[in-house]
């Protein structure tokens, strides 16, 4: 199943959120339109990925584990490094060894 | 010329009031969309997952819904929204289809002696005729490949004096009734003699239909449906609900090139019909109440309106 940025980013709040959160909090937070949220959260739901009761909406198991296999619950900058290609990723350097240092980040 | 008053929240959550002409309402409906109460949005929510065709007019229902100066008004129009039946191309297939089966095998007329006819009199093409057509390919794939498909009401007699004395009437939607028993007057004073008569139609108001059988003719009609307010109130609610659609429809323009809004009052002949087939599959009938399609408002400005309805001249 491929998820857009939005629906992403929802399943990813409702994931840290213990309780579920109500509809006009996501549409406050994410400053849409009431369609854009309401196609994404009706994805999400058809998928069977969350539940609304009421206005409020929960992740469903079958959310977590989507969630935690897809690794998007993790934040863009902790994971930045993971991404980058193989062949640009040089040596480790060992502690105390020599390396030729950057002259530009010399201060006078 | 009258101005809305919109109460919106900023970015930090103080309220700022925007006023706006109806013209620039299109200007402003970016920021309106992202500033809607909870109980507005709780509203727009649940009419989404039961009418999902509005998503694609966000911005005329937002329009509509702004017209609403009372949370009546606004509790009025979001109950006729969910009331609402929007025939899609899936529904109206399966419609075609039940009539279809109606008219093979039990309105007991015969393919070598039946026409299927529009309603139309005059010569501007309508839903009466494009029914006509949707039909034929139904009628053909379940066995009828003799009978004759009529396209308008003037050619039901030559037809008649061909041996076609089964004649179904067939329309898109029947709202008051009337047009129908005017044609029924009609082709009784132009035959005078004896044939067979039954109608079939896509929709329509039940006290409309109830008209027709009363005078003896079989209705075949997937869609029967009850008057929106007046027929689907409670009783007590009934009068004060009409009264505020009447209060709206103040918001509308009170002419148009010669169109009175008092004829369309709750619909024409005060139908109160809540239907309409999707996109071009056929035209909002003028029984459906106006505020969902009468194209100008008070000001003569033009409307973004849920649904359309094509009358020459009515723009």
């Amino acid at each position: 199943m491929r998820l857009n940025k939005l629906e992403k980013r929802l399943l990813t709040d409702l994931f840290k959120s213990t309780e579920g959160l109500f509809i006009f909090t996501l549409y406050r937070r994410y400053n849409l339109s009431p369609k854009e949220l309401f196609l994404a959260i009706n994805k999400l739901k058809e998928n069977r990925l969350i539940e609304i009761d009421d206005d409020r909406i929960s992740i469903t198991k079958q959310g977590i584990q989507f969630a935690v296999n897809s690794n998007f619950s993790k934040s863009n900058k902790s994971d930045r490094f993971s991404k980058i290609p193989e062949n640009f990723i040089g040596p480790n350097i060992s502690i105390n060894e020599f390396y030729i240092p950057k002259f530009n980040s010399f201060k006078d | 010329m009258k101005c809305y008053c919109l109460e919106l929240k900023n970015d930090v959550g103080e309220i700022e009031y925007i006023w706006t002409l109806q013209a620039r309402l299109k200007e402003t409906m970016s920021k309106i969309k992202r500033h809607i109460r909870k109980d507005e949005l709780n509203d727009i929510f649940s009419l989404y997952s039961k009418q999902s065709w509005l998503c694609e007019k966000e911005d005329s229902l937002l329009e509509l819904l702004l017209l609403c100066e009372t949370s009546d008004n606004k509790k009025l129009i979001i109950k006729l929204l969910n009331d609402f039946n929007y025939l899609d191309k899936r529904v109206l297939s399966t419609y075609l289809s039940l009539i279809a089966d109606y008219i093979i095998t039990d309105s007991g007329f015969s393919q070598d002696t039946c026409q299927v006819a529009a309603i139309t009199f005059d010569d501007e093409a309508d839903s009466s005729q494009k029914i006509l057509d949707y039909i034929k390919m139904p009628l053909f794939l379940k066995g009828w490949d003799n009978f004759k498909p009529v396209n308008r009401y003037g050619a039901t007699m030559k037809n008649y004096i061909d041996g076609r004395n089964q004649i179904i009437f067939i329309d898109e939607f029947i709202g008051s009734g009337q047009t129908i028993l005017g044609r029924i007057k009609q082709l009784n004073n132009d035959i005078r003699e004896d044939f067979d008569l039954k109608f079939c139609f896509i929709a329509g108001m039940d006290y409309g239909i109830k008209k027709i059988e009363e005078l003896g003719y079989e209705v075949f009609c997937p869609l029967r449906l009850p008057k929106g307010i007046t027929e689907s109130f409670a009783e007590e609610d009934v009068e004060f609900s009409l009264n505020n659609m009447k209060g709206l429809e103040e918001k509308l323009a009170a002419n148009i090139n010669g169109f009175d809004l008092r004829d369309y009052s709750l619909g024409y002949n005060g139908a109160e019909a809540l239907y309409t087939l999707e996109g071009n599959l056929g035209n909002t009938p003028n029984s459906v109440f106006p505020i969902f399609w009468w194209p100008r408002s008070f000001d003569n400005l033009e409307r973004q309106t849920l649904l359309t309805r094509f009358e020459r001249g009515l723009k």
